[in-house]
């Protein structure tokens, strides 16, 4: 890994050499944090209790639930990322390192129910579980890039495109397409039928910087200008990360009824059996896991937007775009239509349409937003604020919302960026 | 200065955000099967007494067997186990006859001047020699043969030859000891011609002669010669002194090699009535122990000849060595696979007899060279010892009566029951009697009781079947190898009556009749190892009527209450294919115990549904439910059930594939996070 990284550096070491020596040279160098955590369906108050802790309440659990569609999706970054951002003329390159930490859950409502109160008052019914997943990421994402302006009959039309190391770390996923959970009445039996593709990365490698798994990403963006308007087309991150074979893996595709374990002799009960029984059962799992190595997607961003300046008293300039995101639950077929349709359906995530104001003030940028969709698929409220003008500090948070509707809210925003421009 | 001040401030805002994570918690209430079980009518039935038998249809009859006993007839062949006692007195000890010759010549009777007077092969007339011996001693040396003897019989004989050419007259001689003078004979003969023998002797009884001895030549006169005679000087008088056909109470001698007893005898053993002809030895061995008084050593020769094996009979030799304090040699042989005759001595007069042994005793006198002092009084003293477990014996057992007294058994049939009425439409109680024996058998029960030791309630097999005599056939034997062909005999009674009672104990008591009718003229035969074997089988068909019959049944178990889950309630889920409704009563008991809880209490348990055969048509489903409360350690759980055939006023018939569908499902009570 080391080697990679060192490698990287010294590739990108000529191209800072050489631009230093221009005096069109513009050098930025920036850090990025950004804390996100978004669902459409679960509360903050879910959130901090699972996070904050302390006893839930039927009152909670209810009111959490009542919430609650048919599926359901969390979906959650934490990451810090350095960059540095040089343009020489036509020519602009890119150096970043980030450290991510990707978290996206996909459950249906009765999951939640089972999970939060159990199965005794859901005698006779049948519980669906299907789409569920869990997906828990770390890796750190070292990025390269370069763009280039080029003149198309007046029009000026800038590439850009970057290159991306994937270190892995950890990856916990947890895939089922289709399972349903059913409890008879006194509980004489239960009916379990799931498919499930499970993956962990290996636990005895849980540094945080471990290597665990390499993979690549790809970045594209055209931007250009129409008249007084900017359009840019983007797509960011699409990559994936190659776990080791160090890792388990665990697949399984059965229907299970479980009427307890059998015992020859019930009058001579003993919980010894049990134990012995669900060791037995136990082993069975351990047997059907091995180990494998496997793929995993990180959430690629798809996009359009347009900028255009404004002559209102309010805003000096806004930006429509829209951002999809990709990132299929697995690597289960070929690249083709449905594979792409997949991946926009896997990832929880609506079109995100948005709004951005510009409204210079003295002392800072104000940066409203106005959006709908996402993986709250709810109609947010962002406002980013900048203070100075040529070394830069932003604060931001996309959902406003949540400041107002406090516990209820869906999602939590903030992110920070500090930029020291040279 | 300014902007990294804002800076600063943004992030320790940032990361004094920090907030102390706790593991949230809630509780979640899980409906989960812990156990399945089907039990089928086998299942609760069955123990390690009991089986369970099913016909063709699967009408189940339960079958309790139990061996009564291996009834030991060992007194039928009961061996005598010393062959008496030998004692053999010396009183015939054999002493070769004793013979001393003493030659005295003619020149030494005339001395040197008698030889000049007579010289050799002169012929010359001999004068009138009166007195020409006169208490001549002549030493008698007898320690070649003994040391002293003193006789109780036996002769001193004297023969005396007259070798010279001149009669010799008025010869006396006498014999005394040596050392002390006493006489022990005197022989006078008035006249010995010449070139003859003369002859005398006197008894020994009552004497005591030592080796030393003097013959005194008290007086010979040499008569004239008729005419002239060659005078020879080497002509000589001989005497020969004999002790023979001796007798002695008291000896010191060198004994000579001799057998000094010889018993041949027939032992009579004792087996009652019984008439043995052939006993095979599995195990067995004789010891023979023998002890002398002799100074000397002795040896015994034991042999039986009653007692073959691949056709030699048995043979000891057994050497007696001096004992000084009346100790005994003991010889111990092997008689493993030997044969004993019991018909008597080969050949014997008035033809074979029975439970007779021949056996053969010898008892000899070993020569050392040495002189030994025997006594009259020594003697031989031996005995015999036999352990034999018979392989088989073969002859006319006897006729003998047998008490068969079996205090009580114990019966688990229905150790579980509680309590409750019981009527069975019928049970068969069989005794089966297996008789290995080469003799025929009667039994008759003197008693045959059953017993409920809580109720104290006793019911007897009643008079029709007490009295009765059950004639038992002789086992035989067939082919070269004599295989054994026990014969099996049932007894039988109907029992429904005496089960009723839900006995726990069987009380009986016997005769067996040995050759109630005689011998018979199939050799009789017995192999003490199997002799009658008596067992009780009771086939109780389940046809029955149960007013509540309640079984109780005590597991030891080992179910602690998990920390981490918390048991709120447990679910019975009964799938009853058995027409019998049930009272339900579960109760759980710690270590000490001290009752916990009761988990079910009086819960019923419906039948299943019947039709007009009162067949099962059809099961039911009951759910029992019960909170459960305890926090301790279960380590026994005390089931009680009281049952009722359904409908309770008829026989119902129980089938194989009547059976329950059991569940335990639990509630839990989980607090995740914690």
């Amino acid at each position: 890994m080391s080697k990679k990284i060192y490698f990287l550096i010294l590739t990108i070491i000529p191209f800072l050499a050489k631009a230093s020596d221009t005096t069109l040279t513009k050098n930025t160098i920036s850090w990025n944090s950004k804390i996100n955590l978004e669902s459409n369906a679960l509360t903050i108050d879910f959130i901090s209790r699972m996070l904050g802790g302390g006893f839930i309440s039927d009152t909670q659990k209810n009111n959490w639930i009542s919430k609650l569609s048919e599926n359901n999706t969390l979906f959650s970054e934490f990451s810090n990322n350095i960059s540095y951002n040089r343009i020489s003329g036509k020519n602009s390159f890119s150096f970043s390192v980030a450290d991510r930490n990707l978290a996206r859950i996909a459950f249906t409502g009765d999951l939640m129910k089972v999970a939060l109160f159990g199965n005794y008052n859901y005698q006779g019914d049948t519980l669906l579980f299907d789409k569920t997943n869990l997906n828990l990421t770390r890796f750190q994402q070292v990025k390269i890039g370069y763009g280039r302006e080029f003149k198309i009959q007046d029009k000026t039309v800038k590439v850009s495109t970057a290159l991306s190391y994937l270190n892995g770390n950890q990856h916990l996923s947890f895939l089922s397409e289709k399972a349903s959970f059913y409890t008879a009445p006194y509980g004489t039996y239960n009916d379990l039928e799931y498919d499930i593709t499970a993956f962990a990365t290996d636990t005895a490698n849980f540094n945080y910087f471990e290597n665990n798994g390499s993979g690549v990403a790809f970045d594209f963006e055209l931007n250009f200008q129409l008249k007084e308007k900017k359009y840019s087309i983007y797509l960011f991150d699409l990559g994936y990360i190659n776990w080791k074979e160090s890792a388990l893996k665990y697949n399984t595709d059965t229907t299970y009824s479980f009427k307890g374990f059998e015992i020859d002799n019930l009058l001579e009960f003993n919980d010894s059996l049990l134990e012995k029984e669900a060791d037995q059962y136990l082993e069975d799992i351990y047997l059907n896991a091995k180990k494998d190595n496997i793929k995993s997607y990180i959430p690629a961003n798809f996009g359009l937007k347009i900028e255009a300046p404004l002559n209102d008293l309010y805003f000096n300039k806004y930006i429509f775009g829209v951002n999809l995101k990709w990132q299929p639950y697995q690597d289960n077929m070929l690249l083709s239509l449905e594979k792409i349709l997949q991946g926009f359906y896997e990832s929880g995530y609506s079109p995100y349409f948005y709004l951005k104001t510009y409204k210079q003030y003295k002392g800072a940028l104000l940066i409203p937003q106005i959006a709908i969709g996402g993986y709250t698929q709810k109609l947010s409220f962002g406002l980013t604020t900048q203070f100075f003008k040529k070394s830069t500090l932003q604060l931001g948070c996309q959902h406003l919302e949540s400041v107002f509707k406090g516990k209820d809210s869906n999602a939590l925003s903030v992110y920070l960026q500090m930029r020291l421009k040279f | 200065m300014k902007k990294i001040f804002l800076i600063t401030l943004a992030l320790i805002s940032l990361l004094s955000c920090k907030h102390e994570l706790e593991r949230p918690s809630w509780n979640t209430e899980l409906l989960l099967p812990l156990v399945n079980s089907e039990i089928n009518i086998k299942d609760i039935l069955i123990d390690s007494t009991l089986n369970v038998h099913e016909d063709n249809d699967g009408f189940i009859s339960l079958v309790y067997q139990q061996e009564l006993t291996n009834i030991n007839l060992d007194t039928i062949l009961y061996v005598k186990d010393t062959l008496g006692v030998t004692k053999v007195v010396l009183d015939s000890l054999n002493f070769n006859d004793i013979s001393i010759t003493e030659t005295t010549r003619l020149g030494e009777i005339l001395g040197p001047i008698g030889r000049i007077a007579f010289p050799h092969q002169s012929t010359m007339n001999i004068p009138n020699m009166n007195g020409i011996i006169q208490d001549n001693n002549i030493p008698v040396d007898a320690s070649d043969y003994f040391e002293s003897m003193t006789f109780y019989k036996g002769f001193l004989a004297i023969s005396m030859y007259n070798g010279l050419p001149t009669e010799l007259a008025n010869v006396t001689i006498q014999l005394a000891d040596a050392v002390n003078n006493n006489q022990i004979a005197s022989f006078s003969f008035s006249s010995i011609p010449p070139i003859s023998h003369v002859y005398d002797s006197i008894p020994l009884a009552g004497q005591t002669i030592n080796k030393d001895l003097i013959a005194i030549l008290s007086n010979i006169d040499i008569m004239a010669s008729n005419g002239p005679v060659i005078i020879n000087h080497w002509d000589a008088i001989v005497l020969d002194l004999e002790i023979k056909d001796i007798g002695f109470t008291d000896a010191t001698a060198i004994f000579p090699e001799q057998r000094v007893a010889e018993i041949l005898k027939e032992h009579y053993i004792d087996i009652g009535s019984a008439e043995i002809e052939k006993i095979k030895i599995d195990k067995g061995s004789v010891r023979v122990n023998s002890t002398s008084t002799l100074p000397d050593t002795g040896r015994i020769d034991y042999n039986i000849p009653s007692l073959t094996r691949n056709g030699k009979s048995f043979t000891s030799a057994n050497i007696i060595p001096p004992s000084n304090n009346g100790g005994f040699t003991s010889y111990d042989y092997n008689l493993d696979g030997y044969d004993i005759d019991l018909t008597g001595q080969n050949g014997r007069y008035g033809g074979d007899t029975i439970n007779t042994i021949y056996t053969e005793f010898f008892a000899f006198v070993d020569s050392s060279g040495e002189l030994v002092n025997i006594n009259q009084n020594d003697s031989f003293y031996s005995y015999i010892d036999l352990n034999i477990i018979p392989e088989y014996a073969k002859g006319y057992l006897g006729q003998d009566t047998i008490d068969i007294t079996v205090d009580e058994i114990e019966t688990s049939i229905f150790r579980n029951v509680l309590s409750g009425e019981l009527d069975l439409e019928s049970a068969k109680l069989t005794f089966n009697i297996t008789n290995y024996l080469g003799a025929d058998l009667q039994i008759k029960f003197d008693q045959l009781n059953m017993f409920n030791s809580i109720t104290s309630i006793t019911e007897s097999a009643g008079f029709d079947f007490l009295s009765q005599f059950h004639t038992i056939p002789r086992a035989s034997q067939f082919g070269e190898n004599n295989v054994l062909a026990p014969t099996f005999t049932d007894i039988k009674l109907d029992a429904a009556q005496m089960l009723s009672i839900l006995p726990n104990k069987i009380e009986s008591e016997l005769k067996i009749y040995l050759n109630p009718f005689g011998p018979t003229t199939e050799i009789g035969f017995i192999y003490p190892e199997q002799t009658l074997n008596a067992g009780l089988h009771l086939e109780i068909p389940l046809s029955l009527m149960a007013n509540n019959l309640t079984f109780i049944d005590t597991n030891i178990v080992e179910i602690s209450q998990n920390n981490e889950v918390e048991i709120e309630k447990i679910f019975l889920t009964i799938n009853n294919g058995i027409p019998f409704d049930a009272n339900i009563n579960v109760m759980l008991y710690d270590e000490l115990d001290n009752l916990i809880d009761t988990l079910f209490n009086n819960q019923l348990l419906l039948s299943a549904k019947v039709d007009d055969n009162y067949l099962v048509t059809e099961s039911t489903t009951s759910t029992l439910s019960a909170n459960y409360n305890n926090s301790g350690k279960i380590r026994k759980i005390i089931t009680v059930a009281s049952f009722n055939t359904q409908p309770n006023n008829r026989f119902i018939k129980i089938y194989s594939d009547y059976k329950m569908d059991i569940n335990m499902s639990a509630k839990l009570r989980k607090t995740i996070g914690n």
